[in-house]
């Protein structure tokens, strides 16, 4: 049962969720950008940081589930796989290995030879952490994928 | 793409945009916006239209190849 009575018809509807995905990922990557700014360039102790690292973490963690639940992968970008796997890994850790590397340079003044070994030895873990992630999620997906296939099946096609 | 068969439709009803708008319980401004071609209605809302100007889907969205 809806808690409020609306109005709105079809396309309202369809315009206002246009408006609210647009914003909803100003907001994602805002609140992103916030939190690596606070935490690795202005070195902000975690403790001011909490808050929105908890929000960011409830939409990341929310829209994965949501969406792998419906059976959406990347928005169609590519499909479950072990090199989009890789991608998204590599795309992913190399992204923060590189703020890790940089944040030691700059904040903890960590001569070149130690950021970079640092920035390695973060893409590493985070390359392992997130292609399993990655591959755990997509075995996922494509069971989802498979089950509402099945539900929503043509009775004439599964007969036969 | 503008559809002149459903704004034809409705003026052969003698009816105003919002009083189609009203029958098929959605806003002015989308009969409007279909009208003019921006807008996609759902199928639900297509044959809603049909059935309160009394003609088919074909007649309404139907658009014949132009070679």
């Amino acid at each position: 049962m809806k808690l409020f009575k609306t109005n709105m018809d079809e396309r309202e509807r369809m315009e206002m969720y246009t408006v609210e995905h647009y914003f909803f990922w100003i907001a994602f990557w805002g609140l992103l950008a916030t939190i690596l700014v606070q935490n690795f360039i202005l070195g902000a102790p975690f403790q001011q940081s909490a808050g929105e690292w908890i929000v960011f973490m409830v939409i990341a963690v929310g829209s994965c589930i949501g969406y792998a639940r419906k059976g959406v992968y990347d928005g169609g970008i590519s499909q479950p796989g072990v090199k989009s796997y890789l991608l998204y890994s590599v795309i992913g850790s190399l992204a923060f290995s590189v703020l890790i590397g940089a944040s030691m340079i700059l904040r903890w003044q960590a001569p070149l030879h130690i950021a970079f070994l640092g920035g390695v030895i973060c893409f590493v873990f985070l390359f392992v952490l997130l292609f399993a992630t990655m591959a755990l999620l997509g075995a996922y997906i494509q069971n989802r994928r498979k089950k509402l296939e099945e539900k929503f099946e043509d009775d004439d096609e599964s007969n036969s | 793409m503008k559809n002149l068969k459903l704004k034809a439709a409705r003026a052969g009803r003698d009816l105003s945009q919002q009083q189609l708008a009203d029958a098929v319980g959605v806003t002015r401004q989308t009969i409007g916006m279909i009208e003019s071609g921006n807008f996609n209605p759902s199928l639900q809302l297509c044959v809603a239209l049909c059935r309160v100007l009394g003609v088919t889907l074909n007649d309404l969205f139907w658009e014949d190849e132009t070679i």
